[in-house]
């Protein structure tokens, strides 16, 4: 199977810059995991987190120019959205008198 | 039809094994110009036939990788200095979403030209739907569960359109206050950070 290298330098320095950039993002997030003052915020933060995974995945396709990991992205896509709809319903049921 | 077939097989044979037999390095140093490089199976070899299309997917990528990587970026610089819970949910969701859709499909344009580009544009538009379909309502569950829950609004917050409408013993949301008689339910005014819901009765 043929899979393209990436031998343009600007392209290469396009995924450093974009991995630098998505592990910034990454930090970013799991300081308002951390320091979230409800657990909602850390809901939130943990699926910007896990959607930010989704984008390192694709990252990782491109820059190693083999596209097999793209199915473990379309878990996580919907792995992500049964985790938050379970901790919604843990929150909503919490609150029930 | 039927006679030319062995010769074909033959000639693919001869060309297979003259590939197979000679140097990389000179097949790389005599491709034309524009020609692009890439993998067999782990072997670096020329494609000069798809040179100029990998180089346009490429640049699509570049640009789709851009847009994707810096909306993420901002989505959570949004999610850590947003003053309010409803507003980096909102943060979060939107841009979050954007970016994720650019970056997936900048892998679908880089591996474009390959064989297995119909394949990958396949999966990353089942993933795209996904989170266009999940992302929405994941952020509406969470965002009633905060409201339930008594999360406060920003102190600068102009209008909330569900004060009163809430009646925390019966879990209904009313569509209006006066709908809401009875036991009502009012949410802590902006800025406070109360711990308990305050009923009101």
């Amino acid at each position: 199977m043929f899979t393209p290298a990436i031998d343009n330098w600007f392209f290469e320095r396009v995924i450093e810059i974009a991995a630098i950039a998505i592990g910034i993002a990454m930090i970013f997030a799991t300081v308002r995991l951390i320091r979230g003052p409800r657990l909602a915020d850390r809901v939130i933060a943990l699926d910007l987190i896990g959607a930010l995974a989704i984008g390192v995945i694709a990252l990782y396709s491109i820059a190693v120019g083999r596209p097999e990991m793209l199915s473990v992205a379309i878990v996580m896509a919907l792995i992500l959205f049964l985790g938050t709809a379970a901790f919604a319903g843990y929150l909503e049921r919490r609150a029930r008198p | 039809m039927i006679e030319q077939l062995p010769d074909l097989t033959a000639a693919l044979s001869t060309d297979l094994t003259a590939a197979l037999s000679t140097d990389l390095a000179a097949v790389i140093a005599a491709a034309p110009e524009g020609a692009q490089a890439g993998y067999v199976d782990g072997q670096k070899i020329l494609d000069s036939a798809a040179g100029n299309i990998n180089r346009a997917a490429d640049w699509v990528a570049i640009v789709l990788l851009l847009l994707g990587v810096g909306f993420s970026f901002l989505s959570t610089v949004g999610l850590l200095r947003m003053p309010d819970l409803y507003t980096r949910m909102q943060a979060a969701a939107k841009a979050g979403t954007l970016g994720m859709a650019c970056t997936i499909l900048a892998v679908a344009a880089h591996f474009a030209p390959t064989p297995a580009g119909p394949g990958v544009l396949v999966t990353t538009l089942l993933i795209m739907i996904f989170i266009f379909m999940t992302t929405p309502a994941a952020s509406h569950l969470i965002g009633r569960a905060a409201y339930v829950t008594d999360t406060p609004l920003w102190e600068r917050t102009a209008h909330d359109e569900l004060d009163g409408c809430y009646c925390g013993a019966t879990h209904r949301l009313a569509p209006s206050p006066d709908v809401a008689a009875g036991e009502r339910f009012r949410h802590s005014p902006p800025g406070e950070d109360g711990e308990r819901p305050r009923r009101t009765a």
